[in-house]
Order: structure tokens, then C-alpha cells, then sequence
């Protein structure tokens, strides 16, 4: 049998803690914090690259898949093993390996905690500008592999856009680098490509990202309505007017009830709709920002607009949105959430569709979301006891994602497309753009041993039938 | 097979594609899109992206090389053995959708850098691209070499502000990757491969790109110092403070020669480029303090900018020897390159000029001959790999122009960071014949 063969002799070379195969331990191990699961075959701890190279050679020269994982809190599935194989797991890889104060680097292995990176920088004024919701337990590596954002990459970009070396793992086992500190080497800029690749091109060991100097002044701003449409088009006219957000959240009333009940984080209990805004830079920009975010705001009929006086009172804020997803776990069993992506302008519409949906199925839907980069995410509520709404679930995700792409949008601006929308991938891509993308990942990895089953479509490509009825998530059980 | 009656075949195949009057045969035609003085056999002009995915099939049919082209104003690489086919993009100008209000703008990857920045500045948007003849280059060029110019200081390499491709791959697949929203992470992100590929992987015939609101005034800080040294630490000063310049760059004294006709400068000069209103102009200058001797504005200002932009050219058109090499270190290694690189020049008889963005240490350095004697070819190769040999291995060090008879004694691309076997698996999966800019790139 050539897993436990492999078992053997990975417990020979990493300690025989180092990897487990009982299936009580590899249950810890099925899931991700989206809805998908899959049991691994085994798991292992690797501490260097040279595990990391044996393991991969190990498993592809026994046709083995393997899957890394960081945290588990990704939201698409990009972690879980879907055939078995071995779950390679970096929580004893995480050490930040040197932060270059002068060049504004860090390098660090991928199972460092991305906000553990932001507490070491921050003694030198400097932090990692990412930040997703799950930064406190998420990895650098897993945030690489899913090209992951959070509310301030409005400014800043998501994840890619901080990377600039890494040294990463083939799918033979070998070792090589992909840039270094300095962003302009010629030659392709496959570090760049690597980010968001999910596992597929091969495993990385160590990671060169970009620090950003902490700024001078923060406004965070709270705006209240009456009305959701008033508050999506707040959102709309503060782009139009060339305001310059760092961060532009947005909560619609179940959610902010939830969030409210569950944090106290001042947010009132009464409003359709709140607006969190969040300025940063020079004092003088950020206060005629501030001004010109008020003014915006009045003009649409916002009941109030708060500033948070002081960093505790920001802190507050930011902690309803950080824990909003825990929260809306209290208003029903389970809940679904989507990561589609509209053009700013198509937000009303689009919050106008999602309440049609939610009618239109029987479910209710809570939405915060990203709304300065028009990054919505729905989590539909349901009961996973009940079949028919897990099937109506689906329907509802697949057809407000279709909204999404039919305004010019996208269906994932940062959780990934993991294993959960593999077959949404023929709403956006032709069979040809496909074709192209596979024929990378076959340059990289040919067996696909490794994270197999992820981001390629499996069925077959017509436009009319693919999305909910054929949707993963159904034939796993959601 | 007869060779005559192919060749006759592939140019009726040709005339079939693009129409007879889109595919060029004329000797001085053909002359003018020579590279490096390899002239094509057959320029063509394809007018739609079924036409270049037509042409690149084609191509791999019959086994020929393929060179797409934009504007001509900034091709680099190395001098291919020959040359069959070039493409032209562009007829490809198309203005496919802009949308003011999501600062998001979709065009045809001929289309000229102009066009696409004067349809935004109506919008008070900007596009931060900077290019010596923007009436002639393309997007689609610009993409292809990932060009920059000052403004990247501020708004970051293009690579991020790229949403979205569509393409013709080199095995003539026409795809696409990305979409037009700000923020998407569907698929493998091709952008990143091909922004900066210089035509080798794919024939780019769209883009969608960020664009960004204008600021409302600018005014650039200026301030000359004797010495490199007091120059790097104002650059060190500067970077220390709160302050988020749109431009931060650095230029030699024999560089402001160049920037205008009367100089006669003998300092090193830092250019902090701010936008806002009066009270954060008012805040850069009491930053800034006594060490700012000049302040531009206005049409002074955009001038003063423009020659900072047109530096490659403005030394090739008085120097038609000259070497520029596009040089970018970490930043605390930036002054350590600049002193090693005059002194190799002096050696070898050539002069050194350096304008660039000194904060993120990505400079074009121009060797330009001394008054007194123009310097032998192996004198250019010389203070190039000595150069490179001094500099760390994550440096990149990159000849963007020279004379085709230095090009032959030097190595265009010098060293990666990024490994070579990988490269060459991404081009054998999307090129597998090398049919687009053979012989050019650094696989």
C-alpha cells in the first residue's frame, strides 16, 4: 500500500509526531471554514523546505496527491483533499525570517500568521498591508495561495500585489525561486502568476513581501440610513468623486442587528443600511476627505454620520466587521457566503437582485461586504438538515453569482474558486480560456498530484446548464 | 516541395487574412519595421483579434517567426537571426468601454497611449502611464514591456493596475484571463505573465485597466545637492515622513542636461512630486523645509516632467551610440550601484547619467561617450558586466537601448532572480513552436 509506505518513511525523516494517519486525527483535518470537506490520507508537519521537497517527491513518485493547507480558514475549499493523498500542513513553518526595515521586506515561511507579520513590523512603523477577516488565524502562505484581500486592499490591492519573491517547491520535489526583494528581475513574473494559483503550481516555502509604512492618520467614519438603496449609492457618488477610501464596508439591517447584539459595537439597532469608511494618510488629506465623505453622505440622506474618536473606539468599529460572519452564525444553523464582485457603479442593482433572490427562494440573506470595490458577500442562511434548502442554497449562490458576471462582475474577488466553484468557472471563461490556464498548470504539474480537482471545471462546458444543478457542494452534501 | 511556390503561397495566405492592403511587401515599408536592422519579410496590420489569431495560426502552420508591434517607440531585446513576420497592432484601437464612475477603462491593445489618457483626463481621471511619444505607443507595447515612468512611485507598477487580458496565445489560442472589476481572483491570473513578457508568450489584444481620479493641483519640490550622498539621504528623509509623494525621483547632473538645453548643472537633484490641496501643499513644504532650492508648477511643472520622461530618447537623439540600461537594486543598495557604475564608466572612457525613481531604486543609467573620444564597443560591454558583477544577485540590470554593432558584444537581459526552467515550461505552454519574438527574449 504506497500511502503507508510513504507514511513510514516521512515518520523516518520528520519525527514521528510530525505525521498522522489515524482517522480520528485526520478528521481535524476535512474541513476549511467554507462547506466543503474531504478526509485526507494522512497528514504531515514539515519544519524546512527539504521536508517540504521530500514529502512532494515522496508522494508524486507514488502517484500520491498533496494538498497544502495553512490555517483552514479559507472559504472556497482550496485546502480540503479531495482524493485522499496527504495534507501538508505549515503551522511548524512559521517563523518571519527578517524584516528589512530600509527595503520594506519581510521574508517569512507560509505558515506564519498574516497579523503576527503586522505586530513584529509595527515596531518599525511599518505592516502587511493585506488583512482578511480571519487575519488573526489565517497564514502568509494560504493568503498567497488564494490571493486573498480584506476590506483595506481597496487601497492597497490584494495580496499579489505585495509579493515579489518566493522560493517554492515543484511538483518533482525540486526547489527554486521566483523574483527577490527587487520587483523588476526580467523574465516572466511568475511569482506574480504563482499568487492565487491555489496550490497547483507548486508548494512555496518561503515568501518575500512588501511592508507598507504605517500611516500618519486614520479617520473611521460610521454612516447611518434609513434606506439600503441611499446607502449603495453613497457608495457609488463617493467613488464618482475621486474620494479615496482605504476601507468602504458596507452592512445592510439584519446584519447589523446581528452584528450589534453579539459585539456592542455602537452600531444602531433601527437603520437599513451602514456605511463603515476608513481614511488614511496625511492629516490634511484625510480631514478634507473626511469632509468630502460627509458631504457625500448628507447629500444622500444619511440620518447620521459618527467618527470614531479615538484608536478604542475605531478598535470597536473594525470588531463588528471582523466578527460579522460569527455573528450571522447565530441567525440560522448555517450560512453560505458568496465573494461576487460588481462594477461599483452596479452595486444598487445588485443588492436590488440579492433581496429579489431571497424572496424568490425562501431565504433570508444578510449582506456585508467590500463595497468600494464592489466585493459583495451574501451568506444565504439555511438548515443543513433540510435537502430541499440545500438544494435551494445552491440555486440562490448560482444565480446571484450569474447576476454578478451578467453586469460585467466576477464570481470570487478573493476567497478563490478552490473546489466550491469549480463549475462556475464556464460563466466567465470560454472553453479556450480554460484550456490555456491548464495548459499551465500541466507545464507545472502534470499529474496534477498537486491540489487536485481544484479551480478546472469538471463538466462539460455549456453555458445553459452548468452552476447550481451541477454545483459540487450538492453532490458533498453542502 | 518547390520553395518559390511556398513562398507565394504564404503571401496570398497572408493577403486572405488581412485583406491585400493590410499586408505590407514594399522594401521601404518593410524597412521601417526592421529589428535592430533584421528587415521582416512581410508586415501585416490585422483588424481584428480573429485576424491575429489567423495570422499567429498561421504562423505555426507553416513554421514562422512572428513579431508583434506597437508603436515602435520602445522594443528591446536581443537582435533576432531573422525576422518573418511582423505584426502591427495597430488598427487594433478600439475604445470598448470606460466607465468614469468604477475607474475602469477597456481598449484594444493598439490603441495609442494618448487616446486612452486624454479620454480620461475629460473624466478629471488619470491614466499613470508615462511614455516619450505618446501619440505612437500602444497599450498593448506598453503592457509588453511593463514600462514605467515617474508616476510609479505613486501608483505602483502596472501590473497592478492591469484587470483584465484578451489574447492570442503564440500557439494561436485566442483567450482571455482577469475581468474588469477591480477586485478578482477567478482563475490563474495571466496578466502577471504577460505584462512585462515582451511579446513572447502571447500577442495582447485588449486590456482593461484601473484608472485613478486626477488630483486636483500639483506642484513638484525640488532640491539640488553637491554631492550622491546628501541626495539618498534627503531620499532617506523624505521616505521617513508621512508624506505620499506622486513622484519621488532622483536625476545626475549630466541627466538635467539633457532635461533642458541651458544647463550647466553640477548637482545631484530630488524631485517630490505632490498632489492635493493648498493645505497639503503647505504640508510638503514645511516637510520638505530648507533643503527644497526650487518649486514648479503649472506648464512649467508638465514640461519639467515630460523631459524627465523623454530621458531615453532626448540621449539617443544626441547620442546615437549611447547605452541605456534600465538598473533596479534594493534601495539601500542604491547608492553603492551608482558610485561603482560612474567609476566603471570614467574606466572605460564613458560618461554615466542616472534619472529615475530613487525610492523604489529603479533608475535608467545612460553610458554616453566622452567629449574628447568616442569609446570603443568592448569599452560599453566592459562597464556593463563589470557593473553587473558588482551588483547583488537580485539586481536587475537591463539594456534597453544601444547600438546593434555593441548588441552583439553584450548580453541584453543579464541575470534573473526567477528560475530559468520554469520560464521556459510557461513559453513551451503557450509557444511551444517559439514562434513569437523568436530569438529576442532572456529563455
Amino acid at each position: 500500500m504506497p500511502l503507508a509506505d510513504v507514511v513510514r518513511q516521512l515518520r523516518k525523516a520528520l519525527g514521528p509526531e510530525a505525521v498522522l494517519d489515524r482517522p480520528e486525527d485526520l478528521l481535524l483535518y476535512e474541513y476549511d471554514a467554507g462547506v466543503d470537506t474531504g478526509v485526507p490520507g494522512a497528514v504531515a508537519f514539515p519544519t524546512s523546505t527539504e521536508h517540504v521537497s521530500l514529502i512532494v517527491r515522496l508522494a508524486s513518485q507514488h502517484g500520491i496527491s498533496v494538498v497544502p493547507r495553512g490555517a483552514g480558514t479559507g472559504l472556497s475549499g482550496g485546502a480540503i483533499a479531495r482524493n485522499g493523498g496527504i495534507v501538508l500542513v505549515f503551522s511548524r513553518m512559521n517563523r518571519i525570517l527578517a524584516i528589512d526595515v530600509v527595503n520594506r521586506r519581510a521574508e517569512v515561511q507560509p505558515g506564519v500568521v498574516n497579523l503576527d507579520l503586522s505586530e513584529a513590523a509595527a515596531k518599525h512603523g511599518l505592516y502587511f498591508a493585506p488583512d482578511p477577516s480571519s487575519q488573526k488565524a489565517c497564514t502568509i502562505g494560504g493568503n498567497v495561495a488564494e490571493n486573498s484581500g480584506g476590506p483595506h486592499t481597496l487601497a492597497y490591492g490584494v495580496t499579489v500585489n505585495h509579493v515579489c519573491g518566493l522560493e517554492l517547491v515543484l511538483a518533482d520535489g525540486s526547489v527554486v525561486r521566483f523574483g527577490g526583494r527587487v520587483n523588476d528581475g526580467p523574465g516572466y513574473d511568475l511569482a506574480g502568476f504563482f499568487t492565487g494559483s491555489e496550490g497547483t503550481i507548486g508548494i512555496a516555502t518561503r515568501i518575500v513581501v512588501k511592508l507598507l509604512p504605517l500611516p500618519e492618520s486614520i479617520a473611521t467614519l460610521l454612516a447611518i440610513f434609513d434606506r439600503v438603496e441611499d446607502g449603495a449609492n453613497t457608495v457609488v457618488e463617493i467613488t464618482r468623486q475621486g474620494i479615496t477610501p482605504t476601507a468602504l464596508e458596507m452592512f445592510d439591517g439584519l446584519t447589523l442587528r446581528t452584528v450589534e447584539e453579539a459585539t456592542h459595537a455602537g452600531y444602531p439597532m433601527d437603520a437599513a443600511a451602514v456605511l463603515l469608511i476608513e481614511l488614511e494618510g496625511l492629516r490634511e488629506a484625510v480631514e478634507e476627505q473626511a469632509g468630502a465623505v460627509l458631504t457625500v453622505c448628507n447629500g444622500q440622506r444619511a440620518r447620521e454620520v459618527r467618527r470614531a474618536k479615538d484608536q478604542a473606539e475605531r478598535a470597536l468599529l473594525w470588531k463588528g466587521r471582523k466578527n460579522a460572519f460569527a455573528c450571522i452564525g447565530r441567525l440560522a444553523p448555517a450560512y453560505y457566503t458568496q465573494d461576487g464582485v460588481v462594477p461599483r457603479t452596479k452595486i444598487p442593482q445588485t443588492l436590488a437582485h440579492i433581496h429579489n433572490v431571497s424572496e424568490r427562494f425562501g431565504l433570508r440573506i444578510p449582506n456585508i461586504f467590500h463595497a468600494g470595490d464592489g466585493n459583495m458577500h451574501p451568506a444565504i442562511l439555511f438548515d443543513p438538515r433540510d435537502p430541499e434548502q440545500r438544494r435551494r442554497v445552491v440555486e440562490a449562490g448560482a444565480d446571484i453569482l450569474a447576476y454578478c458576471v451578467s453586469v460585467g462582475g466576477t464570481i470570487t474577488g478573493e476567497h478563490g474558486i478552490g473546489m466550491e466553484k469549480i463549475n462556475l468557472m464556464p460563466l466567465l471563461f470560454s472553453e479556450t480560456d480554460i484550456d490555456v490556464m491548464k495548459s499551465l498548470r500541466d507545464a507545472f504539474n502534470p499529474n496534477s498530484l498537486l491540489n487536485p480537482q481544484k479551480i478546472f471545471p469538471t463538466t462539460k462546458f455549456c453555458r445553459e446548464t452548468t452552476g447550481a444543478s451541477r454545483h459540487p457542494a450538492l453532490k458533498d452534501g453542502l | 516541395m518547390n520553395t518559390g511556390s511556398a513562398i507565394i503561397s504564404i503571401e496570398s495566405e497572408l493577403a486572405a487574412i488581412v485583406g491585400r492592403e493590410h499586408l505590407r511587401e514594399n522594401a521601404s515599408v518593410l524597412a521601417r519595421h526592421a529589428i535592430d536592422g533584421v528587415v521582416p519579410e512581410y508586415v501585416v496590420e490585422p483588424g481584428t483579434e480573429e485576424e491575429v489569431a489567423a495570422l499567429v495560426r498561421l504562423a505555426n502552420e507553416r513554421k514562422l517567426t512572428l513579431y508583434p508591434e506597437g508603436g515602435r517607440t520602445g522594443q528591446v531585446g536581443r537582435t533576432p537571426p531573422r525576422a518573418d513576420i511582423v505584426l502591427v497592432t495597430t488598427r487594433l484601437n478600439a475604445m470598448e468601454h470606460y466607465d468614469p464612475g468604477d475607474l475602469t477603462i477597456g481598449v484594444a491593445a493598439g490603441a495609442s497611449v494618448q487616446s486612452v489618457r486624454e479620454a480620461v483626463a475629460a473624466n478629471n481621471q488619470l491614466l499613470p502611464i508615462e511614455v516619450a511619444y505618446p501619440a505612437q505607443s500602444t497599450i498593448g507595447g506598453v503592457l509588453s514591456r511593463a514600462a514605467h515612468g515617474p508616476l510609479r512611485h505613486g501608483y505602483g507598477p502596472l501590473r497592478d493596475s492591469c484587470l483584465g487580458l484578451r489574447f492570442v496565445t503564440g500557439d494561436g489560442r485566442a483567450a482571455k484571463s482577469g475581468g474588469r472589476v477591480v477586485k478578482n481572483v477567478a482563475g490563474y491570473d495571466l496578466m502577471k505573465l504577460l505584462v512585462g513578457s515582451h511579446g513572447t508568450l502571447a500577442v495582447i489584444t485588449a486590456a482593461n485597466l484601473k484608472v485613478y481620479p486626477a488630483p486636483r493641483q500639483t506642484r513638484t519640490f525640488v532640491a539640488d545637492f553637491s554631492h550622491l550622498n546628501e541626495a539618498i539621504a534627503f531620499r532617506d528623509t523624505v521616505v521617513r515622513t508621512p508624506l505620499t509623494p506622486m513622484c519621488l525621483e532622483i536625476a545626475s547632473p549630466l541627466a538635467q542636461e539633457f532635461f533642458s538645453s541651458h544647463s550647466d548643472r553640477q548637482t545631484w537633484r530630488v524631485m517630490v512630486r505632490a498632489g492635493g490641496s493648498d493645505a497639503v501643499m503647505a504640508r510638503y513644504a514645511r516637510e520638505l523645509g530648507s533643503a527644497v532650492t526650487h518649486v514648479f508648477e503649472a506648464q512649467a511643472e508638465e514640461q519639467y516632467w515630460n523631459s524627465v520622461v523623454e530621458f531615453g530618447d532626448r540621449i539617443s537623439s544626441r547620442h546615437q551610440n549611447a547605452m541605456v540600461v534600465a538598473l533596479s537594486v534594493a534601495p539601500s543598495e542604491l547608492q553603492h550601484a551608482i558610485e561603482v557604475a560612474e567609476r566603471l564608466a570614467s574606466e572605460n572612457n564613458l560618461l554615466a547619467a542616472w534619472s529615475g525613481r530613487c525610492a523604489i531604486a529603479a533608475l535608467n543609467l545612460a553610458l554616453v561617450p566622452m567629449p574628447q573620444g568616442a569609446p570603443v564597443v568592448t569599452q560599453y560591454s566592459q562597464a556593463l558586466n563589470s557593473l553587473r558583477e558588482s551588483l547583488a544577485p537580485d539586481a536587475a540590470c537591463v539594456v534597453t537601448r544601444c547600438a546593434s554593432q555593441v548588441k552583439q558584444h553584450v548580453e541584453v537581459w543579464g541575470a534573473t532572480a526567477t528560475d530559468i526552467g520554469a520560464m521556459r515550461a510557461v513559453k513551451r505552454a503557450l509557444d511551444g513552436h517559439d514562434v513569437l519574438n523568436r530569438g529576442r527574449f532572456i529563455l
